[in-house]
């Protein structure tokens, strides 16, 4: 059961941000996440602050750097010819969450909003180099995605801030993909889900992993060993040990622990000779 | 001696498929009385605790709040039965069912407490002011540990609530004789139902004081035991079933019937009360799991010589239908082969996990995993092509079974296994990594319920005036065209136009008892009893008709609401104008007939060796999967299901219990994992417990075998159960055809294979 709740639609940015400084109040925007909470009991706001109608949230911009609005659904990132040719990686991922009608719904600042371990949207958004942009009591402020996203359902987020949009700056950056491992091919939460670019002209590699720790986790000192390592395969398999060094998985319904970290060998394996070759 | 139709066996549209894809359908949880409320369970957070205190005296006076009932609100709250054949040394069969907990409760989920409300809100919210405090009690969570003398008691004082046993010839001299010997233990898991549509019912009180209940039930004679319940005669309870939303025996055990009779009687207003998807998963029963001992011993030359099997099975914290489920596993453990030694024992055993009772197989379908993975590794071990080896063994028709029983029908399985095979084809091409296997099951499983019981079915048929016709019969529609079979079998008899015949069913005060629908009975039980009443009234119209038109009745035919003379193409009498002239001289065009299964003496010993079912449905199912071996995940790339279905009344409806037997078999094989941890369930909806999407399933390509020798009408065997037996270890022994390795626990989930493959099992 919902329990009873107010609803708040504001007209305006400014109101919005008023109303989300009002004690236990959420903002609302696909709701994909949130009611299921409130059903569930998981979560128990007192105000719903329906941010759908903002015009600042419905940006969406491809050329130059990528900018994604709030209100942006999954579906849209999928089915934009343009985004899909300058940056795939975030339509790759998009396909995998949830089902057609949920992606209606479902927005890529949501996704990333309600911070679990396992969102599809992060790992691409880590390797993109993503900043966060957020408006609140204080303006604006611009937030990396790695500190935006901080712990299981936590992020950076402030009381009465709300996220704009997502912006991209430097899209061309490389060869990128996105693997996910779940259990069937029908719908299902992450057991591992892993994201990279490769550049070789400039010697970046950048490779992030999902569902295997509290936060996605960027691997550190992947350049270095893009840089020194010829060999893909040779390349896939130190990648690999990097990962299994950073990675920190438990054991759930899904899988465990022990079969998370295998699988995160062989789908970094997949991503660095999908990327690198 | 195959006998031209009309009708029967074409590819027919059904009744109800527009009126369910349009919604029109007035499932049980879209019907609403004025006044209605809405009920709630207040239920068990502890799998094993005494209940300390229980206080709903905050929730009774929550404004909105009509009703609140625990278990001393309750007439009769328990009620006891005992299975044939038992002996002492098996634990009595207490509470078999219980409504409400009281003092204890044995399982996560039990429900303890009733509330009816105004809202649904209301309701819900007034489950949170019940009071209650437990004091938590040693519980016992694995079979094998139940069955220990020094383990906690669930019911009384012993937790083997059931012992099966077959017993032929003598298995030490046949392992004595048998040149290989397999052997292996394998575990099946539990699996929920997941039918889209939850329990769900509406009861009220009508003007002359019966208790009405509409509910979605595979069972309309529970309205026996909501009377019990309540201390009502049972001419005071009615049960009204809907068309189903999906059952495969999820609602074959009473559901929210006790519950809505009790909340109506108490309130005199209209409740009603639907499970939510979380309670589904939590609060309801689920496939037994089980644990099964297999050793086989075969000849070098393929004959099987021996058989000796334990099967231990999960019952959960109530008896339910475990003793049941258990006599079925155990006439089928052997297979559908001719094995002259066997031993089998087989247990069922309490524990304080989520209670299990009913689901398709119905017991048939743990034993078919281990039959059939067995026949696999004994081909193996003798080098033998896994069909040649089951060719040399299979049951045929005259044989006797391990319980001594005659198989009266035909046998295809030779050609079921070979027409599946043919339908998969070439293997598809693999590589290092995504590895191709084929494999196949053969599977047996009974029709009917078992015989002792002394089955029976009533229907009733009329002719209108205008050459409609009417059927009243009590079977539920489950989904699986079980009105349209029926409707379709008067149709050809009577020579109608099919959708001018209306089938009134699954009503226990109005229409004539018909039996569950259940144990794939519906159309051999009740279709042979609309035959028969169909036949009495053709006799009567063709009678009249011979007479208006100078013709021996036996060269007349009915056709087209025509009555024909058989080689006289122009000759022949409207319907109608016969059925006037019936009328006009007091013939009355009805008739209610009964059917009733083949009888034989109730079981006196645990010892299983006198028939216990009617026939049998043989069937094999054959799988090509492509293993990934970095991953373990298993993807199914071509799937073929051939049942000899005697006869197919309606090819389409035949074949949809095909596809959803295989969808649903698959799941259980590779997909369906119902975790309990200590008895707490870990999976309780659709985004933990994985069933089988479009994405999952492939095309299954369904081959239909019509050997005409089934005992329901027109020689058609049952089709419903016999859908789902085979598919688990068809697709398992693919996967060992692929990678090399036998996965003996299902579901062989991508996590499992994975550490199979790595030497690793559980």
């Amino acid at each position: 059961m919902i329990k009873p709740v107010a609803y708040f639609k504001p007209g305006s940015l400014k109101e919005a941000v008023e109303a989300l400084q009002t004690e236990n109040a959420w903002p609302l925007a696909g709701g994909t996440d949130l009611l299921v909470n409130m059903r569930n009991g998981v979560e128990h706001p007192d105000l719903l602050v329906d941010i759908k109608g903002l015009e600042e949230l419905n940006v969406f911009e491809v050329d130059g750097k990528i900018i994604i609005g709030g209100n942006i659904n999954l579906n849209f990132i999928i089915d934009d010819a343009r985004l899909r040719k300058v940056c795939p990686v975030l339509g790759q991922s998009a396909l995998t969450v949830a089902t057609y009608q949920l992606r209606n719904r479902a927005t890529l600042v949501g996704n990333i909003c309600n911070a679990s371990p396992a969102a599809d949207m992060a790992p691409a958004l880590y390797v993109m180099e993503a900043e966060v942009v957020v408006s609140g009591p204080q303006g604006e402020r611009h937030v990396p995605i790695n500190e935006f996203i901080t712990g299981v359902k936590k992020t950076s987020l402030k009381k009465g801030e709300v996220v704009l949009r997502v912006e991209i700056p430097n899209p061309k950056v490389g060869k990128t993909a996105f693997l996910k491992k779940q259990r069937y091919r029908g719908h299902d939460l992450a057991t591992v889900n892993v994201a990279g670019i490769a550049n070789p002209d400039t010697g970046t590699l950048r490779v992030c992993i999902g569902a295997c720790a509290v936060t996605p986790v960027l691997l550190k000192g992947t350049d270095e060993l893009y840089k020194s390592i010829k060999d893909v395969d040779e390349l896939a398999d130190k990648v690999s040990e990097l990962a299994l060094q950073s990675i920190s998985p438990i054991d759930d319904v899904r899988s465990s622990a022990e079969y998370r970290r295998d699988m995160t060998a062989v789908y970094v394996k997949r991503l660095v000779r999908t990327i690198c070759s | 001696m195959a006998k031209e139709y009309n009708i029967l066996g074409k590819r027919l549209g059904g009744m109800d498929e527009k009126d369910k894809v349009l919604g029109n359908i007035v499932y049980a949880d879209d019907f609403k009385l004025p006044g209605m409320l809405y009920a709630k369970v207040f239920r068990s957070t502890k799998p094993s605790a005494r209940i300390k205190r229980l206080d709903v005296s905050k929730a009774r006076a929550y404004p909105g709040v009509a009703c609140v009932l625990t278990a001393d609100d309750v007439p009769n709250n328990e009620s006891i039965s005992n299975v044939v054949g038992q002996t002492t040394e098996v634990g009595l069969l207490e509470a078999k069912h219980q409504v409400l907990a009281k003092d204890r409760v044995r399982y996560y989920g039990e429900p303890i407490a009733l509330i009816a409300a105004e809202t649904l809100d209301i309701a819900e919210e007034a489950l949170g002011l019940i009071d209650i405090e437990y004091e938590e009690l040693p519980g016992v969570y694995d079979p094998i540990e139940a069955m220990k003398p020094d383990a906690p008691k669930i019911h009384g004082d012993n937790n083997i609530i059931a012992q099966w046993k077959l017993r032929k010839g003598n298995v030490e001299d046949g392992f004595a004789r048998a040149d290989v010997i397999v052997e292996n233990t394998y575990r099946t898991p539990r699996q929920e139902h997941a039918h889209i549509e939850p329990e769900s019912g509406v009861s009220w009180v009508d003007d002359m004081g019966v208790i009405n209940i509409r509910s979605a039930t595979q069972v309309i004679e529970h309205y026996r035991d909501v009377a019990a319940v309540l201390g009502l005669p049972h001419s005071r309870v009615r049960i009204l079933g809907t068309i189903i939303g999906g059952g495969f025996g999820g609602k074959e055990d009473i559901t929210v019937e006790a519950f809505l009779g009790l909340l109506a009687w108490k309130t005199n207003r209209p409740v009603k009360l639907t499970y939510t998807r979380e309670e589904m998963g939590y609060g309801r029963q689920k496939r037994h799991p089980y644990i099964l001992k297999y050793k086989t011993g075969a000849t070098k030359d393929g004959k099987l010589v021996a058989l000796e099997a334990e099967i231990i099975s999960d019952a959960g914290a109530y008896v339910y239908l475990s003793p049941w489920v258990l006599l079925y596993s155990t006439v089928h453990s052997t297979g559908p082969y001719f094995i002259p030694n066997v031993k089998v024992d087989a247990y069922s055993v309490l524990t304080n996990n989520i209670m299990t009772s009913a689901f398709r197989g119905f017991g048939a379908m743990q034993v078919a995993f281990a039959y059939e993975s067995q026949m696999d590794e004994l081909a193996r071990v003798l080098d033998m092509d896994p069909f040649e080896l089951r060719k040399k063994n299979f049951l045929k028709k005259g044989a006797e079974t391990a319980n001594y029983q005659r198989i009266e029908s035909e046998v295809l399985l030779e050609e079921a296994v070979r027409r599946a095979m043919k339908a998969l084809g070439e293997k598809s091409k693999g590589s290092k990594t995504k590895r191709i296997g084929q494999g196949f099951a053969c599977s047996w499983q009974s029709y009917g319920r078992m015989t002792y019981l002394h089955d029976t079915s009533n229907a009733w048929v009329s002719l209108e005036m205008d050459g409609s016709a009417i059927v009243r019969s009590g079977i539920p529609d489950l989904g699986g065209g079980q009105r349209e079979s029926l409707r379709t079998i008067v149709a050809e008899l009577l020579g109608l136009d099919v959708d001018e015949i209306h089938v009134i069913s699954t009503d226990s005060q109005v229409t004539p008892f018909a039996g569950t629908v259940t144990a794939t009975r519906a159309l051999y039980m009740s279709g042979n009893a609309v035959k028969s009443a169909c036949e009495d009234i053709r006799k009567m119209v063709v009678d009249k008709a011979a007479e208006m038109l100078g013709e021996s009745p036996d060269i007349l035919a009915l056709k087209d609401k025509k009555v024909h003379v058989s080689g006289k193409p122009d000759k022949s009498i409207d319907l109608v104008k016969v059925i006037k002239q019936c009328a006009s001289e007091g013939i009355v065009l009805q008739s209610l007939a009964t059917f009733r299964a083949p009888f034989t003496e109730p079981i006196t010993t645990d010892v299983i060796k006198d028939p216990v079912f009617a026939d049998f449905t043989f069937s094999a199912q054959a799988a090509e999967v492509e293993v990934d071996v970095e991953t373990g995940k298993v993807r199914l790339l071509k799937y073929a299901a051939a049942h000899d279905i005697g006869k197919a009344i309606n090819l389409n409806r035949a074949e949809g219990q095909i596809e959803g037997g295989a969808a649903q078999g698959i799941g259980y094989g590779i997909m369906e994992d119902y975790i309990e941890e200590k008895g707490i369930p870990l999976t309780w909806n659709l985004a933990q417990y994985l069933i089988p999407t479009s994405k999952d399933v492939p095309d299954i390509q369904s081959i239909v075998l019509e050997s005409g020798s089934g005992k329901g009408p027109f020689g058609a065997k049952g089709i419903g159960e016999p859908a789902i037996t085979a598919a688990a270890p068809a697709v398992i022994n693919a996967i060992r055809d692929a990678i090399g390795v036998r996965i003996r626990h299902i579901p062989a989930t991508p996590e499992r294979v994975y550490w199979a493959l790595k030497g690793k099992e559980e």
